[in-house]
Formats: structure tokens, C-alpha cells, sequence
């Protein structure tokens, strides 16, 4: 997965290249990574619609994770 | 034992991996004790080839937990590294500064314990926006607003100008928990617009959405405004609403300068 990632990086790096010149096997590899990338909840950070100055509410201790 | 040595540096890698990360961005991270990431999983899997510890915080987010929870718990995990005295950097998707709250309420912290903190910019979508759309922020004026705090809040929007609604899809949303908004809570969104605001039903409205790989399209599709609630939107798209009416000329404003110009000008004649 990591080759594909290479390639993605090196390919928006060089203006000359066009996704037209990636070879089967490096489209195959992106494809790969796209797919299981899939898997993983793509949240972002979000911006809430609240007052800015709002406090933020207590956590609710049996709803958060445990941090590592 | 509290270290004053450590320090901040929010950055941006900008929104499509490879292609928009700044310079200085890249130094900050390779040279990083600690790399917190809140990105999209393919670039954090970047990010982390260029500096040994890189940490996800998107471990923090739940099913049904209130994100403001999250950010606090976010914020928490960075003062604990800053606090024992290393160089600490947050790399937020597209420009943190933008649509994040984290890096913002970091560095504020950071800097209220007496700590180095700042940020870099980075390229945002908002910058993507412009180059992929062909348009001009100048050129009639644009107003920004998350969409559902312009829902939720008195505002006040000009249709002369171009309004561009950021996370449309949660637009309505009330949990602060959803992922998306249901077709009912963005027809609301609509029919404020249109009865509210004046703008025609079929005004033909854009969803933008940003690529992450640079393999990956860019998304500006066109569609009728009375058709947002049953479009297919993700936490990435943006809602493009043209201006709808033409500019009105400020006659009044016009002539008070046009006076002061004639006064200035007979002042200049008599110097002379």
C-alpha cells in the first residue's frame, strides 16, 4: 500500500505525468488502496453550527472511548 | 513534571495529497517529536512515511457521540505532549485553520500555558473551489456559512452575491452526532432560500467536492435548488448558490462621493 501511495504523491508532484501514463500494475495498486481505505470511516473535522462562544457540554463518561 | 520547552505548530497538507502541501509544512512534520493527524485516512497513511511517531486522532470519534466532546479530547491528547516538553505538530486536512476547530482551540490553550504555538496555512477547499469553478470571490462578492448555523441563526445573505454552504450535508442536523441530514431537514434549508431569501426554485445551484488523490475527479455537479434534498451528498460537499439578482447600484452613497470628489477637486484647483 505504501508503493501506491508513492506513486500518488509522485504523480501529483510532477506536472508533466498524467494519470494517463500510470501502468496497469500502478493503477491496480491505487485501486487497492482506495478500496480498503473505503473501510475506514472517512470523518472529517467538522465545524459545529453552534454559537461559537457556547460552552462545550460535560462528556458523558460511558459514551467516550478509553484514549491511548 | 511540566517542561516549557515543548511547542506547537498546526499545519495543512492541504486537500489533495501530494499536490498542496507547502514546503514548510513538510519540515514541520519530518522534524516533529509527535505528528497528530486529522486528515483523510489515505493521507494520514502519507503523512506517517514522513515522521516515525504520527498519531491519529480520528480514533476519538464515536457513532452518536457529540463531536464538541471530541475536539475537547483531541485538544487533551495534544497538551499532554506539549506539556512533557516535545515539539508537537497537528496536521488538519486542506488549511487548519479552516472548518477546524481543534488546531484553533489548541494553539489557544497552548499559548494560555505559556507555550509556543502557531499555524501554518495550508491550501483549503475553499481555494479549490475558486481555481476549479472559474470563479472570482471579487468579482460580486461571496458569503460563507456553515449550512446549518445559517438554518439554526438570524442571518442575513445578499443574492447579488455568491453564497457557498460548507458541510451541506449535515445541513439541519440538530444531534451534532449525524453523519447526514435527512431529505426532510435540507427541504427546510430549501424552502428558506427560496421564501425566505428569494431565490427561484430552479435557480441552478453546484455541488463541489474536492478531490483527495490526485487519480480522482473533481465533482461540480449542477442541479436544480428544489433538488438539494434528494441529492446524493457526502461531509465533503459544498453547496454553490450563484448570485440571483444583478447588483443595485448605492445611489445615495454614489452621490456623496461624487460630491466629495467635485470638493476635492476645487480644493486641488484653488492650491494650484
Amino acid at each position: 500500500m505504501t508503493k501506491a501511495i508513492e506513486i500518488l504523491a509522485s504523480l501529483a508532484n510532477d506536472t508533466t505525468r498524467s494519470v494517463d501514463d500510470l501502468s496497469v500494475e500502478e493503477l491496480n495498486s491505487i485501486a487497492a488502496l482506495k478500496a480498503e481505505a473505503a473501510e475506514i470511516k472517512p470523518i472529517m473535522t467538522i465545524t459545529e453550527p453552534n454559537e461559537p462562544t457556547e460552552p462545550t457540554p460535560d462528556p458523558e463518561p460511558e459514551k467516550n472511548p478509553k484514549v491511548a | 513534571m511540566q517542561s516549557n520547552t515543548g511547542s506547537l505548530v498546526c499545519v495543512g497538507p492541504g486537500m489533495t495529497l501530494g499536490a498542496h502541501m507547502p514546503a514548510r509544512c513538510r519540515s514541520h512534520i519530518e522534524h516533529a517529536d509527535v505528528v497528530f493527524t486529522n486528515c483523510h485516512p489515505i493521507m494520514e497513511r502519507w503523512l506517517a512515511t514522513m515522521n516515525k511517531d504520527t498519531r491519529s486522532l480520528q480514533s476519538l470519534y464515536a457513532d452518536g457521540k457529540d463531536r464538541r466532546v471530541t475536539y475537547q479530547e483531541m485538544v487533551k491528547l495534544i497538551m499532554t505532549e506539549i506539556r512533557s516538553g516535545k515539539s508537537v505538530v497537528g496536521a488538519f486536512y486542506g488549511h487548519p485553520g479552516v472548518f477546524a476547530q481543534v488546531p484553533h482551540a489548541a494553539i489557544a490553550q497552548a499559548r494560555k500555558e505559556g507555550f509556543s504555538a502557531h499555524m501554518e496555512p495550508g491550501i483549503s477547499a475553499e481555494d479549490c473551489l475558486y481555481a476549479d469553478m472559474g470563479i472570482d470571490p471579487g468579482a460580486y462578492g461571496s458569503q460563507h456559512f456553515e449550512a446549518s448555523q445559517l438554518m439554526m441563526f438570524e442571518r442575513v445573505v445578499d443574492t447579488s452575491a455568491y453564497l457557498f454552504l460548507w458541510q451541506i450535508a449535515l445541513a439541519g442536523d440538530l444531534t451534532i452526532a449525524a453523519k447526514t441530514s435527512s431529505a426532510a431537514q435540507r427541504q427546510v434549508l430549501v424552502s428558506m432560500l427560496t421564501e425566505h431569501y428569494g431565490y427561484p426554485e430552479d435557480h441552478a445551484v453546484a455541488l463541489y467536492e474536492c478531490p483527495t488523490l490526485i487519480t480522482d475527479k473533481t465533482r461540480i455537479e449542477w442541479i436544480p435548488l428544489n433538488c438539494l434534498p434528494e441529492a446524493n451528498l457526502t461531509l465533503v460537499t459544498t453547496l454553490v448558490v450563484p448570485p440571483c439578482k444583478k447588483l443595485t447600484k448605492n445611489t445615495a452613497i454614489l452621490d456623496k462621493l461624487h460630491q466629495l470628489q467635485q470638493q476635492q477637486g476645487s480644493i486641488h484647483d484653488k492650491s494650484n
